[in-house]
């Protein structure tokens, strides 16, 4: 599944309507995308209303103890020399199916960003394509690859210094004094950051990144660019 | 908007935050806060009231001690705790479907657009069932089938005779629609 897939399936997610395994599939895309994310939490809102529109009932009354009842039981991986082999047997039971979900769950992200390369690779063969770098006052690698007749972009980062703790980049399509977020991104060590832009790219003359507060941005900057790059159309 | 609360009430997400941390009385305020809407829910859904106090217990111990599970990009924790209390009844629903070899069609015997006027009269919330009626009738059965029927989108798709990539567009409109019509949600 690609990330336009798996947006393309937000409002069924939010509303409960995939199944198992296409659920997974875009729950791993929602957890390499904050912009996903954001655009989930419409839909979710959306159907929370629905949710709470149902008609009253009162839960039973022991409910209530006898979940703070579970809660308040020690961890049970906590201690897992428990009392015979059974105990451990069920411990390691647990751990393996623990590790079993993390392996799947990074599999599905690891997918997620195969697909992100994908479609970046798909971009820069188009014919329409161009590139433009973005200088500025930070030291790093950053390109910005655009097909203006798709509408679509992506900016490519590679080691670029970090922004510093609690910060995030910025990414930002300008045209007269406008300025439309890209989205937000942060530099990872020795990796290739892929920052994916569908935009009437055509619209805009300058791509330019900022620094704001994380983990979201900001919907309009104050602050001066660090980097900036102009677009040919 | 500024919101002015006793310091002592914290937040839901920061109810759910401190919980996932493991803090007890986080749990049973959030309890003593969404228990009941949890329920009900679960219980219009699965229609089977031991069943619906197996999915509130699931829903109120899946994020206990686990931290991460809850993530402010993806709106408000009262969504959260719903979608999440949703997603495990339509689980239990489909499963049940599944052993019972039976299907929607015993509870719809008529046609979608009966069941979902029935559904929608049934509402207590005025202001959803106004603005679910306010909806083009084709995404207003869309919606329902799927969120109240607990069918997938492929399901509606078959059920209603219709393309697939129709029932993806009704959906994402509809959502949309209905959350304009609400109002466009909270204040922040």
């Amino acid at each position: 599944m690609t990330r336009e897939e798996a947006r393309e399936l937000l409002a069924a997610y939010a509303l409960g309507a995939l199944s198992k395994e296409e659920r997974e599939a875009v729950e791993a895309h929602l957890q390499a995308s904050v912009e996903l994310r954001r655009e989930l939490a419409e839909f979710v809102e959306a159907a929370a209303a629905l949710g709470e529109a149902v008609r009253r009932a009162e839960p039973p009354p022991d409910l209530r103890e006898r979940i703070l009842e579970v809660a308040r039981q020690p961890e049970r991986k906590a201690r897992p020399w428990g009392k015979s082999a059974l105990a451990l047997a069920a411990a390691l039971v647990l751990v393996l199916g623990g590790l079993l979900l993390q392996a799947r769950r990074e599999l599905q992200a690891l997918r997620a960003r195969l697909d992100q390369q994908e479609e970046l690779l798909a971009l820069l063969a188009s014919p329409g394509a161009r590139v433009t770098d973005l200088e500025g006052r930070v030291r790093g690698q950053v390109r910005f690859v655009y097909d203006p007749a798709r509408g679509i972009g992506a900016l490519v980062v590679h080691d670029l210094q970090d922004p510093g703790a609690g910060f995030v980049y910025q990414l930002w399509l300008i045209r007269g004094g406008q300025a439309d977020s890209g989205g937000v991104f942060r530099p990872q060590p020795g990796r290739t950051v892929v920052l994916p832009v569908r935009a009437d790219i055509g619209r805009y003359e300058v791509v330019a990144v900022t620094v704001e507060r994380g983990p979201h941005g900001v919907a309009r900057s104050q602050n001066q660019p660090v980097l900036v790059g102009r677009l040919r159309i | 908007m500024l919101r002015i609360r006793v310091p002592s009430a914290r937040s839901d997400e920061e109810l759910i935050e401190a919980a996932a941390a493991g803090d007890g009385q986080a749990l049973s305020a959030l309890y003593d806060r969404y228990a009941a809407a949890v329920y009900s829910l679960a219980l219009r859904i699965v229609r089977n009231p031991e069943a619906a106090k197996e999915v509130t217990q699931e829903v109120f111990l899946s994020f206990w001690r686990r931290p991460g599970r809850f993530d402010r990009s993806r709106g408000s924790g009262r969504a959260w705790l719903l979608s999440l209390a949703h997603h495990r009844a339509v689980d239990v629903l489909r499963r049940t479907r599944v052993r019972q070899a039976a299907s929607l069609s015993e509870e719809t015997a008529g046609s979608s657009e009966d069941w979902t006027e029935e559904v929608v009269t049934a509402l207590e919330s005025a202001r959803v069932r106004e603005a679910l009626e306010a909806l083009p009738p084709s995404y207003r059965e869309v919606l329902v089938l799927a969120y109240y029927g607990g069918l997938t989108q492929r399901e509606v798709a078959e059920r209603l005779g219709i393309p697939l990539g129709t029932v993806k567009t009704r959906m994402r409109d509809g959502l949309l629609k209905l959350r304009s019509l609400l109002g466009g949600g909270r204040d922040t």
